[in-house]
Parts: C-alpha cells; sequence; structure tokens
C-alpha cells in the first residue's frame, strides 16, 4: 500500500531539501529523470519511504508514501510543504486550469470512479480540444478506472 | 550539475594546499591557491565533502555521500560550495591522475639534477610551526554541519586522528608517497607539546615524523638546473644558522641528486621564463 500528497505549484528540490533537512529526513536514494521514469528523490528509514517524484510529464511534484503509518507521514508532508488537495485539483477542473488538473486528478484522484471527479473526467474524454481529451484518458488510466 | 553546468564530476585541484587550522577551538580548512594567493575557509563538514569528491561523484553521489556522511545533503547547498570553489578557480573535473603525472614526469625528468644546500647555511632550529601566507582571503559560508598515522604520537589538541593530516596539494591521497601536512592549532603544529617540542619526535624519533617535517623549515627551488636548499625564515633562529658550524645539513641524508631527495619532499618551480 501507499499514499500519494500532491505538491503544490512551484516546490522545488530546494524547497524539499529544505523540508527534509529541517524534519530529519535521511537522503537514500536520487534517480535521474530518463525516458521511462521521472526523476525521484527518496528519504526514509527502515520503517518508512517517502519518494518525491518530478513529474516532467504532468508538470507536477508529488511524494509516494509508504509505510506502517502512511496518514502519519502524509500529515507530516502537508505540515513540510504546500500541497494540493483532491478539492483543489476539482477547482483547478471547474476553473481555468483545466488540463493541469485533469492530470494531477490522476495523482490524487479517488481509486474508483466517484464523484465529482468521475463526471468531470467523462465531460472531458468528449471535450473537442485534444489536449483536454488526453488528459482526461491520462486520468484514468493512473487511476486504474476502468474504461 | 545544474549549479554547475561546467563541472559533472568535481575535485578540488592538484594545485590547491589545503590546511587544518584549530583556532579559538573552532576548526575550519583553509584552501590556499597558490597561484592566485587567494585563500578560500571552509568548514571541517565541507572539508569531508570536497574529500569525498574526488572527480568520480557527481552532484547526486555527492548528496548521498553526503547523507551517509551525516552532513547538510541539500542539493543547493552542495552545488553553492563548489560553484564558489570553482568561482575561484579551485575546482578540476574528473580523476586527478592526468595533473598527477605531469607532476611525477616533471620530477623524473629531474632526477639527476644536483640538489644543493646554500653555501655556509646549516640548520640550528629551535621550533616548527608556522601559518601559510594569508595574502587574500576568501570565507565561503558555512554550511551545516583517511586516518593517519598518529599513533606515533598523540595530537596536543583535540583534532580527530582523521582530519589531522591532509595531502600538501589536492584533497584526496592518491599516492603513499605523498607529502602530508599536519593540522595547526592556534598556528602551531597539533603535535606541539607544552614543552615546545614535537610530540612525535618525542615518542618516537625522527625517523617517525613525515619527511617534510623531519626537513622543515627547509625550502627547495628547482631552477631547471639543479635544486637549491635553503630554510623559510619562519623564526630568528634561521637567521643565527648563517656562517655557524655545525648543525644539520640543508640537503637530508646528503642526497647529491633529486632521484635521492625523498619523494614526499615538494620543490617549487621557478617557472620558465620567469614572469
Amino acid at each position: 500500500m501507499s499514499a500519494r500528497v500532491l505538491l503544490g505549484a512551484g516546490v522545488d528540490r530546494a524547497a524539499i531539501d529544505d523540508a527534509a533537512h529541517a524534519r530529519g529526513w535521511p537522503l537514500l536514494n536520487l534517480y535521474r529523470r530518463d525516458e521511462g521514469r521521472p526523476r525521484q528523490v527518496v528519504f526514509g528509514t527502515g520503517e518508512w519511504l517517502l519518494t518525491f517524484v518530478v513529474d516532467h510529464r504532468i508538470d507536477a511534484t508529488y511524494v509516494v508514501v509508504e509505510g506502517h503509518d502512511e496518514d502519519g507521514l502524509a500529515d507530516e508532508v502537508r505540515a513540510a510543504l504546500p500541497t494540493v488537495d483532491l478539492d483543489g485539483v476539482i477547482a483547478m477542473i471547474e476553473g481555468d486550469d483545466r488540463v493541469r488538473g485533469l492530470c494531477w486528478l490522476g495523482v490524487v484522484g479517488p481509486d474508483a470512479p466517484a464523484e465529482p471527479a468521475a463526471s468531470l473526467v467523462a465531460h472531458a474524454a468528449a471535450d473537442e480540444d485534444p489536449r483536454v481529451r488526453d488528459a482526461a484518458a491520462f486520468a484514468v488510466e493512473a487511476l486504474g478506472w476502468p474504461t | 550539475m545544474s549549479a554547475l553546468p561546467s563541472v559533472e564530476r568535481p575535485r578540488l585541484a592538484v594545485h590547491v594546499q589545503a590546511r587544518v587550522h584549530v583556532a579559538d577551538g573552532a576548526t575550519h580548512v583553509a584552501l590556499f591557491d597558490p597561484r592566485t594567493n587567494l585563500v578560500a575557509q571552509i568548514g571541517l563538514d565541507d572539508w569531508h565533502l570536497v574529500q569525498q569528491a574526488d572527480g568520480t561523484r557527481d552532484l547526486d553521489a555527492l548528496c548521498l555521500v553526503a547523507a551517509r556522511l551525516g552532513i547538510d545533503a541539500r542539493e543547493a547547498s552542495i552545488a553553492g560550495l563548489f560553484a564558489e570553489l570553482a568561482e575561484a578557480g579551485m575546482i578540476a573535473d574528473g580523476l586527478a591522475l592526468a595533473a598527477r603525472a605531469a607532476g611525477a614526469a616533471s620530477r623524473a625528468a629531474s632526477a639527476r639534477h644536483p640538489a644543493r644546500g646554500a653555501a655556509g647555511l646549516r640548520a640550528h632550529l629551535r621550533r616548527p610551526g608556522g601559518l601559510l601566507p594569508l595574502l587574500r582571503q576568501r570565507r565561503l559560508r558555512p554550511r551545516r554541519g583517511a586516518p593517519r598515522p598518529a599513533a606515533r604520537g598523540r595530537a596536543v589538541a583535540p583534532v580527530a586522528d582523521a582530519d589531522l593530516f591532509v595531502p600538501v596539494s589536492g584533497a584526496q591521497i592518491d599516492s603513499p608517497d605523498e607529502a602530508l601536512a599536519v593540522a595547526l592549532v592556534d598556528g602551531r603544529c597539533a603535535f606541539l607539546d607544552p614543552a615546545q617540542r614535537c610530540a612525535i619526535h618525542a615518542k618516537s624519533g625522527i625517523d617517525a615524523k613525515p619527511a617534510a617535517c623531519r626537513v622543515y623549515p627547509g625550502a627547495f627551488v628547482h631552477d631547471g638546473v639543479a635544486v637549491r636548499a635553503s630554510l623559510a625564515p619562519e623564526c630568528a633562529c634561521i637567521f643565527a644558522s648563517q656562517g655557524v658550524a655545525g648543525g644539520d645539513p640543508l640537503v637530508p641524508g646528503g642526497a647529491a641528486t633529486v632521484a635521492a631527495l625523498d619523494p614526499q619532499i615538494a620543490f617549487l618551480e621557478v617557472p620558465d621564463p620567469v614572469p
């Protein structure tokens, strides 16, 4: 099991490092960005892991939280860095940041179709703008929803 | 390396001389560039990181080794350190083998050159110790923050064994013949005991001391024809040595040629042409 926390726009490596430095998260590994994998910065111990994913494909940075107390760890990330929750992503889709909001929904959306996300994705999938349709397809695929 | 685009795998350039100093109870490392007379001062944590930057590690690897050492592993902080050193002309890229080989080749080429002591001068010395000339000092911002033969004598001041000796040039010890420099405490050798004597010499004799200490304050200059030995004017007793009978020869062991000199004894090369 793992949980994901989506970080706010503009949270960069320096901010992540500063948070880790302040909270005492030990750096464990670094993965370069390549064709099949976004850049990853991994902090953790034998008990837990925080994998910061700088996903250039969707212009998002998010954290994959793994450990015995994932809710507690996710709360610690939220306390340390600006984050965006599902409501914030829904607001992006309904506002003027639709494409990015749909992509980010793929990070923090529900495991199964649920409202209002499901309706927003369905509308986007039928949109005339191919960028919106592609973003909706990405969200569905990333969340593992049935197509 | 985002903040250091021209250097992929940084290394302290071999012409830079690092010295560990303890002053007023605080330890720092002075990096002296004899080409520019620039001195950079860094903290001990940063020095330990510079030691790890041996030309094989990129920025990611330096972040990881910093984490392993338990020191500040932030990318921006590490990149900033090496960017500042690079700006000061103290950083090279990749392994030092080519630079070291050039130095060894130069020494080999002069192996048959004679080693000559200054006429009428022999060493009558009373105390070791001394500081590098700090002509222009650059203090780098502090970051948060290879065992050597200390067993031959105990350092008088609290300096970790691993920090007691550093290479005379560069940050890595690449050869067993490499000359080493000892840490200084308030401007004095860390092994200087309260009786103003070398603790290594007192415990184990002169042969236990590093080669550079055995000839200290000998000064060796290669002018292209011969290596000329004299004494650096570190104290008044140097001047009292002029014309006095007895004392130790300036060229240790009576070496007649460069080849017979201990390889740890470094000498300055007079540039050709002389600027």
